[in-house]
C-alpha cells in the first residue's frame, strides 16, 4: 500500500500546528518566544512521527533493509537532537549585577 | 562586605474570574486581561481543533452516555453515584469537559432527553430531536455506533482525539488566564526550570 494513501495522517498537521502554538503560548507572553518554541516542536514532533512513519514503511515494504532502514534512523535522530536542541536554546546575555565587587 | 542575598520572587497574583472566562470560551480571559492577540489565538486554535475533529467525527463523538442499566462502578468497593458512573463509562469527555460552553449542549442532552429506555429505540427511525438543539451532542444509538466503525475509515475514532486533545489543552490556557504565562518574560526558561521564577 503506498505510504499517503490512508488519508488519515493528512490530518495530522492541524493537530501538530495547534499543540505546538498552544503549548508555546502557555509558556511564554513575547511572540518572539512563542514562535521560536512553536517551531521548535513542530519541528520535532514531525521529525519524530516522519521518522517513526518511514520507518515502519520501510520495515513493512522491504524487510531485508532493515539493517539500513534503523541505521538511518538513529543518524536521523542524532541529527534533528542536535538541531533542536541548539534551536530551543536561549541565548545567555551578562545581566549587570547590583552590586560590582569594589577595588580594594 | 557579604553578598546580597537573591531575592525571593514575588508571589503571582491570581485571576479566578479571567480563568473562569477562559473555561467557558477559550481566550476569553486573555482577552480581559488586555493580552488580545494571545486570546485570539486560543480561540482561534481551540475551537479549530475541537470542530474540525467534532466534523472528522460526523458530529456524533462529544456526548454523555446514559449508562444506568450497565453494571455499577465502584471505586474501593464504594459504589459511584450515576453521573459519575456515566462518565466512567464515557471518559472521554472528562477531557471534552474543560472546551466550556462549547459542550454545555452534551450536558443538556444528558440532562433532558429520554433515555433509550423510555423510548422504543427499535422501532424510531431517527433520534428525537430537543428542542433547538435536535439531535446536536446527543448520545447515539448503539446502532448508528456500530454503523459509524463498520462502514467508515478511522476517522471518526480520530475526531474524538481531537475533541479530547482540544478540551486537555484549554487546561493550559485556563491556567495562563489564572497565573500567566509559565515563564516570565523578564527570566529565562533555565530559571523557570529550577524554580526560581516559576508558576504561582
Amino acid at each position: 500500500m503506498p505510504l499517503f494513501a490512508s488519508t488519515i495522517y493528512w490530518h495530522l498537521p492541524i493537530l501538530l500546528l495547534v499543540v505546538s502554538f498552544v503549548y508555546s503560548a502557555t509558556r511564554h507572553d513575547r511572540w518572539d518566544r512563542i514562535l521560536k518554541e512553536a517551531i521548535g516542536w513542530i519541528v520535532r514532533m514531525t521529525s519524530f512521527l516522519g521518522g517513526l512513519g518511514l520507518l515502519l514503511y520501510v520495515l513493512s515494504s522491504q524487510p531485508k533493509l532493515w539493517p539500513y532502514a534503523v541505521g538511518l534512523i538513529a543518524i536521523g535522530t542524532v541529527i534533528y537532537y542536535a538541531f533542536t536542541s541548539n534551536l530551543l536554546r536561549e541565548k545567555k546575555v551578562p545581566q549587570p549585577t547590583e552590586n560590582p565587587p569594589q577595588p580594594k | 562586605m557579604p553578598p546580597p542575598l537573591p531575592s525571593t520572587p514575588e508571589p503571582r497574583k491570581l485571576d479566578p474570574f479571567a480563568a473562569f472566562l477562559s473555561y467557558l470560551v477559550p481566550g476569553l480571559g486573555q482577552v480581559i486581561q488586555g493580552r488580545v492577540a494571545k486570546g485570539l489565538l486560543y480561540f482561534v486554535c481551540l475551537y479549530t481543533m475541537f470542530f474540525y475533529g467534532m466534523w472528522l467525527g460526523q458530529w456524533k463523538n462529544v456526548w454523555l452516555q446514559d449508562c444506568h442499566k450497565l453494571p455499577d462502578m465502584k471505586i474501593a468497593g464504594v459504589g459511584l453515584p450515576n453521573a459519575l458512573k456515566d462518565l466512567s463509562y464515557r471518559k472521554e469527555f472528562a477531557g471534552q469537559f474543560w472546551m466550556g460552553a462549547a459542550v454545555w449542549p452534551a450536558l443538556v442532552q444528558y440532562f433532558s432527553t429520554p433515555t433509550p429506555d423510555e423510548r422504543d429505540v427499535a422501532a424510531e427511525k431517527k433520534r428525537p430531536a430537543n428542542g433547538m438543539l435536535g439531535t446536536y451532542m446527543q448520545a447515539p444509538t448503539e446502532a448508528e455506533l456500530n454503523d459509524l466503525q463498520n462502514k467508515t475509515d478511522k476517522r471518526w475514532d480520530l475526531g474524538w482525539v481531537y475533541t479530547v486533545i482540544a478540551g486537555v489543552l484549554n487546561i493550559l490556557v485556563i491556567y495562563d488566564a489564572l497565573a500567566g504565562p509559565v515563564v516570565k518574560d523578564e527570566e529565562s526558561p533555565d530559571d523557570a526550570a529550577k524554580g526560581t521564577g516559576g508558576a504561582a
